[in-house]
């Protein structure tokens, strides 16, 4: 009954912190290390050849809008070396909404193979993604994308 | 009871593994990756043309270029002379203070929007032609560079037949806007409740790619054109050559020449070598009447951007490099209204 016990002990002990820890890695996945790359039709600012939204807060989200007509590797690898950029300044959870207008953008040449991989394969789902009903924005292309972490500049906190 | 608690205990450990396992899986681009795809490298050759902070931005990254060909006097001309003009030594922030209120002042608190106008008015106007520098690492282009002072609510610079002709024949010509709108407040130490005359600031550059760098003289014209919004009175029609101060609701118009002469361009067996005395001139005409740059002499001490670091040698040199920039807002509530908190302007090179 003892050896029954523990094993009843071990098992549950196992699963409440996996099952405690499972909704918070989710969360982060969703809010913090995710972005929503946005096809639109236009963008806010109508000279920007991309721009990023970067909502605050725990479940503020991350978007990634590139106009229909020019979105492109090039133009994609851009507004994620900003967001990068972003993230090291204000970490994933940035304090305030944060805009960030693009003006045009880095050669092609300059991107790295795996730049090139990654982000032709993800203008090409984008391009072919379903229309979906992004709330704030309407009806546009979506497409889900994970982000590396990154650390925070010290230098840029302080 | 055995067999439920051997399932649990076992789902236990796989829920672990797999929890693990996905935790961490980013397959977005990874700055690590050095290895870069290389497109056949084509030369450029166009005019681009930055306004206002952009310009700001851009230009800090040609100056080092310049100040590498030996012409770290560039910025310190362009810092005196705003200084001598009441500009800030970096463009300020467009969604902030002052040029909030653009096009017109007359939506200042405490101001009669029904009061006289302060008459349109250039005070100063600043404009050069810079030869570029280029080598094994660096690659600046020429750039024409223009600012204008004045009073009234907007003014618009323009560049008039602008010809490069180096000694081998080559020849470059561009013309244009170089910029124009509102600008920023200047010379205003109460933007709400001074009276500043409407004095604005507007600045651009205009990067001309493909243009001779040495063994060549280049010359053309900047003229300025400054009006006020909503005049009653009609506009004078065209600029005005020689610089003028329009009546209530009239235009102001100036124009300066631009003449220099680039430097003799290095043997071609020490195009990678540290760069000789510079020999170029500058000889800026004002038809004007107002203050130019030329009339402010660059300050003594060195106060330049400093050169960057020497790249690694593997770095091959590659085509004429243009800009790609990003302005960040930063927006917080205020008794709940979104409010513009902060704003930031940076230039990078595209590649």
């Amino acid at each position: 009954m003892s050896q029954n016990r523990m094993r009843f002990t071990l098992a549950v002990g196992l699963m409440l912190p996996m099952l405690a820890a499972a909704p918070i890695s989710i969360v982060r996945a969703q809010s913090q290390r995710e972005a929503i790359i946005v096809l639109t039709d236009s963008l806010p600012d109508s000279t920007a050849t991309a721009t990023i939204v970067r909502e605050p807060g725990p479940r503020g989200r991350t978007m990634v809008l590139l106009r229909s007509e020019s979105a492109d590797p090039a133009t994609l690898a851009t507004a994620l070396v900003s967001l990068t950029r972003s993230r090291q300044r204000l970490g994933d959870l940035p304090p305030n909404e944060v805009v960030i207008n693009l003006h045009g953008h880095r050669a092609a040449a300059s991107l790295s193979v795996e730049e090139q991989r990654i982000t032709s394969d993800y203008v090409s789902r984008l391009r072919n993604a379903a229309l979906q009903d992004l709330p704030g924005y309407g009806r546009a292309r979506t497409l889900v994308v994970p982000l590396p972490p990154v650390s925070v500049s010290p230098a840029d906190r302080g | 009871m055995q067999p439920i608690r051997v399932t649990a205990f076992r789902a236990a450990v796989l829920f672990t593994v797999v929890a693990s396992a996905c935790d961490e899986a980013p397959v977005a681009p990874r700055p690590s990756s050095r290895q870069a795809v290389r497109g056949t490298p084509v030369a450029r050759r166009g005019v681009e043309v930055f306004a206002g902070r952009r310009a700001d931005s851009v230009l800090s990254l040609l100056e080092t270029g310049w100040a590498q060909r030996g012409h770290p006097e560039y910025r310190q001309t362009r810092v005196a002379w705003r200084k001598h003009n009441g500009v800030p030594a970096t463009i300020g922030d467009p969604g902030l203070g002052g040029p909030v209120l653009a096009p017109n002042a007359d939506g200042v608190i405490g101001r009669d929007p029904y009061a006289p106008r302060p008459s349109p008015k250039i005070i100063a106007h600043y404009e050069m032609l810079h030869f570029g520098y280029k080598n094994q690492y660096v690659n600046a282009p020429d750039a024409v560079e223009a600012e204008v002072t004045f009073v009234g609510d907007q003014a618009s610079m323009m560049l008039n037949n602008l010809s490069i002709v180096g000694k081998d024949g080559s020849n470059f010509s561009a013309a244009g806007a170089l910029g124009g709108g509102g600008g920023q407040i200047v010379n205003c130490p109460d933007v709400i409740f001074g009276d500043c005359e409407n004095r604005r600031h507007n600045n651009a550059v205009m990067m001309l790619w493909g243009a001779p760098i040495c063994d060549a003289h280049g010359n053309g014209s900047v003229s300025y054109y400054v009006t006020n919004l909503n005049s009653t009175v009609g506009v004078t029609a065209g600029p005005v050559s020689g610089g003028t101060t329009g009546g209530p609701g009239a235009a102001a118009a100036g124009n300066a020449s631009i003449d220099q002469t680039a430097p003799a361009c290095p043997p071609p067996d020490t195009t990678a070598q540290k760069p000789s005395v510079p020999r170029d001139t500058t000889n800026t005409g004002d038809t004007g009447g107002s203050p130019t740059g030329g009339a402010i002499p660059p300050p003594a001490a060195p106060t330049g951007p400093g050169l960057p670091p020497v790249p690694p040698p593997a770095q091959p040199t590659g085509p004429g490099k243009t800009f790609w920039c990003e302005q960040v807002n930063v927006y917080t509530f205020v008794n709940g209204v979104q409010t513009l908190f902060d704003s930031s302007l940076e230039c990078y090179p595209e590649t």
